[in-house]
């Protein structure tokens, strides 16, 4: 009775989550797989017209396009970010005075909202009087007069690494993670590593590595999430340009949704999103089975 | 209690007391008042002018068939379109939503909005007063009609034409007050403005097309190109559309793309700011709207300026090109105050709300002239005596002159045209940054979206047929 008790309180106390988790996630969610079969401009009924927004995904050419650039740009992002997150993170590990002070400058940019720190990195990737070329300039024209910087956002060339760069920009947080995991790694690990002589570069790799490989799992599924959810930076800095270099496909989803009224062709393309991701995050698990090491099992 | 708790408690009754300080007093329903809402787009001028119009109708007390004073109730909403959208198909939409020209019909076809045509007819309103470019772009023939009707009224009209900076022509050794008046004198001024430095670096041009690039979907007509012919059929790749490109490709010959595209990035990326292209003297010409006046004088207001037709390519009999664009005014269908609503849009839309609105013009209730409106010229053929003369825009006659006549494009009401001029703006890219012929690229694009029209228009039959 007690038992049953507890539960229903338990319930009652959980149910504002689970209603709104119902109704503006589970419902949505569900929804969106009948709207995907369906002509849907929000403003009148659905219509029913089978897979044929399936067919036509499958035919545009501009759909694969920004699926490459998507694919691209995670392909790009998420190891970039976890080698300088990483990378920062044992710097920071090794940092005897002001480590908090250093985290903390690291981590802030993380805390700054994404509107503000796009219109930031326009300003440092402008390509006459960006930040970014006014260091690069000199160094250039020093190695060849005729050498000029790129114009990053203005480029087809360049402008999806620019994204990928400013992207860097915000790895203070998993940094900040990788380094608590990293005081949590046992010191005597180390002292027989060193006793065995072993270089600063093998107990990274055998010892380190090892030891935080959940933080670094971990870290890897919530790049590859947020590296096919991009969308404010790119929306805003170029808006998919120059020549579609940076038009990736949760843009395309939202072009379709909100701009062109076609919630049909945007659902059936979001499920798409959803299924890549659902795909390399079990690929990712899969891989990770002999990679990741678990003290507790 | 501990510390902690009592931390805990301070910081919730401060919470509290900055929401209750901060939440503006909800104002009471007033008897013999009715409220409608209206959701309109513009901050800045526009925004200004629009709220002291709707203070002026609320100032007149205009009242309802029951007696009741309408009070009009003005909401700046960003996304006003994408907000209208949700909230209509939520059954709560706003009495009056201002929407752009180029989606309205597609708003109308969704069976989104009312017609006004009802109003029209009971109010004998007079709809032959309009230009006829803003007349024809409030009317549409939605999906399932079988006649036109008009969905939306006008709010901030606009035709576009040349401005160019008279103190740069004259370092030039043109003539400051003679505007180049055809498409080869514009190229012949743009060699003569374009500057480079020691290194070859372009420090000013004369034009660059790409500036703001706002309408390069619609270079085709100055040349005399159409993006579409009636309803159902797009022709992006109308030969004359393809010399219009190749034309405004043309300023791109003998740069690399890189050099171009460094020279527009220094422009920064905000049109409303002192690093604006124009206003900053980085570029001689450029083709703006009626609004461009505003932002000089905001910005740069020693600037030496004039304006005038943009040149065409063909002989258009004394009939200059322009886009006419303009922002309106709809009723969405489901509101819960249609005929106040229409109340507010006729005042707006009367001679004396109009020129309110779009320049200089008093409050007959208070005696108090406005600030300039929003320095635009209204979409009406004729306008109050002495109106035009105390107008802030000094070029106004211009761009009511361009709106005026028979070469004023209004943005096509296709049912695809959202993305139908995403595709060309993609397409211009692909065009100016030497990636494709102008010829490829629109080849490509009347290839894409021709389908998906039929589509689109397949789709609307088999609907009406559901219905």
């Amino acid at each position: 009775m007690a038992a049953t008790d507890t539960r229903a309180k338990g319930v009652v106390f959980a149910l504002p989550w689970i209603l709104g988790l119902g109704i503006f996630t589970l419902y949505p969610f569900c929804a969106s797989i009948y709207y995907s079969f369906t002509d849907f401009s929000v403003l009148q009924a659905p219509k029913w017209i089978g897979v044929t927004n399936f067919q036509e995904i499958a035919a545009d050419a501009v759909f694969w396009k920004v699926l490459r650039n998507t694919l691209l740009y995670a392909g790009l992002s998420i190891p970039a970010g976890l080698l300088v997150s990483l990378t920062l993170a044992l710097v920071l590990n090794g940092v005897r005075r002001g480590q908090i002070l250093y985290s903390v400058i690291f981590y802030l940019p993380h805390l700054i909202p994404g509107v503000a720190s796009a219109i930031l990195w326009m300003w440092i990737l402008n390509g006459e009087f960006g930040l970014l070329n006014s260091a690069l300039r000199p160094v250039l024209e020093l190695i060849s007069p005729s050498w000029a910087p790129p114009v990053w956002l203005n480029d087809t060339r360049f402008a999806l690494p620019a994204l990928v760069l400013m992207g860097l920009w915000g790895v203070g947080q998993s940094a900040f993670i990788y380094l608590a995991t990293l005081q949590d790694v046992p010191q005597e690990m180390y002292e027989a590593a060193e006793i065995d002589g072993a270089t600063t570069w093998q107990k990274v790799r055998f010892i380190t590595i090892p030891m935080i490989s959940p933080i670094i799992f971990f870290n890897v599924i919530m790049g590859i999430i947020g590296a096919f959810q991009v969308f404010t930076e790119p929306y805003l800095m170029t808006g998919g340009g120059p020549d579609r270099a940076t038009y990736f496909l949760p843009h395309y989803i939202w072009d379709h949704a909100f701009r062109y009224l076609r919630m049909g062709y945007a659902c059936a393309m979001s499920w798409i999103l959803f299924l890549i991701i659902l795909l390399l995050t079990m690929v990712a698990f899969r891989l990770s089975k002999d990679r990741v090491y678990y003290a507790g099992r | 209690m501990k510390a902690p708790h009592i931390f805990l408690g301070l910081l919730a009754a401060l919470l509290i007391t900055v929401w209750i300080l901060d939440t503006p007093p909800v104002p009471l329903a007033q008897e013999g008042t009715v409220t409608i809402t209206y959701w309109e787009k513009w901050t800045g001028f526009e925004g200004e002018a629009m709220k002291a119009t709707v203070d002026y109708f609320n100032d007149l007390k205009i009242k309802n068939k029951k007696g009741q004073i309408i009070r009009c109730e003005y909401l700046t909403t960003t996304n006003v379109d994408r907000k209208s959208l949700l909230a209509i198909a939520g059954g709560q939409p706003p009495d009056l939503a201002g929407f752009w020209s180029g989606n309205t019909h597609v708003f109308a076809d969704m069976g989104a909005l009312m017609p006004l045509d009802e109003f029209i007819e009971r109010d004998h309103f007079d709809m032959d007063k309009y230009i006829d470019v803003y007349r024809r772009s409030c009317t549409y023939r939605a999906a399932g009609d079988t006649q036109e009707r008009v969905w939306c009224l006008v709010t901030t009209p606009a035709s576009v034409a040349l401005h160019w900076n008279k103190e740069m022509f004259k370092e030039a050794g043109l003539d400051p007050e003679q505007p180049p008046r055809t498409i080869q004198e514009l190229m012949e001024y743009n060699r003569k403005l374009t500057k480079r430095d020691d290194k070859g670096k372009i420090i000013q041009m004369g034009f660059l097309p790409i500036e703001p690039g706002w309408w390069n979907w619609a270079w085709g007509y100055w040349f005399g190109g159409q993006l579409n012919d009636g309803f159902e059929k797009l022709t992006a790749d109308d030969p004359r559309n393809i010399a219009a490109w190749d034309w405004v490709v043309s300023f791109t010959e003998g740069y690399r793309p890189e050099v171009l595209q460094a020279f527009s990035s220094s422009f920064g990326s905000a049109f409303d700011s002192p690093q604006n292209a124009f206003m900053a003297g980085k570029v001689a010409m450029v083709v703006q709207g009626v609004w461009m006046a505003n932002f000089i004088r905001f910005h740069n207001p020693n600037l030496q300026w004039g304006c005038g037709p943009m040149p065409a390519a063909f002989d258009t009999q004394g009939q200059p090109v322009t886009v006419a664009e303009m922002d309106v005014i709809t009723i969405p269908r489901g509101c819960k105050h249609p005929d106040e609503a229409w109340e507010a849009i006729k005042f707006i839309n009367s001679l004396e709300g109009m020129e309110y609105l779009c320049g200089k013009a008093t409050n007959r209730l208070t005696g108090k002239e406005n600030t300039g409106g929003q320095g635009k010229l209204t979409p009406f053929k004729e306008n109050s005596p002495g109106w035009i003369e105390r107008h802030s825009h000094p070029y106004l006659r211009v761009f009511i002159d361009l709106a005026k006549s028979k070469n004023a494009h209004y943005t096509p009401q296709l049912a695809v045209w959202e993305e139908y001029r995403s595709e060309l703006d993609a397409a211009f890219q692909r065009a100016w940054l030497q990636k494709a012929t102008p010829a490829e690229a629109l080849q490509q694009v009347q290839e894409r979206m021709q389908p998906k029209l039929e589509q689109a228009l397949r789709i609307r039959r088999y609907r009406e047929m559901g219905n």
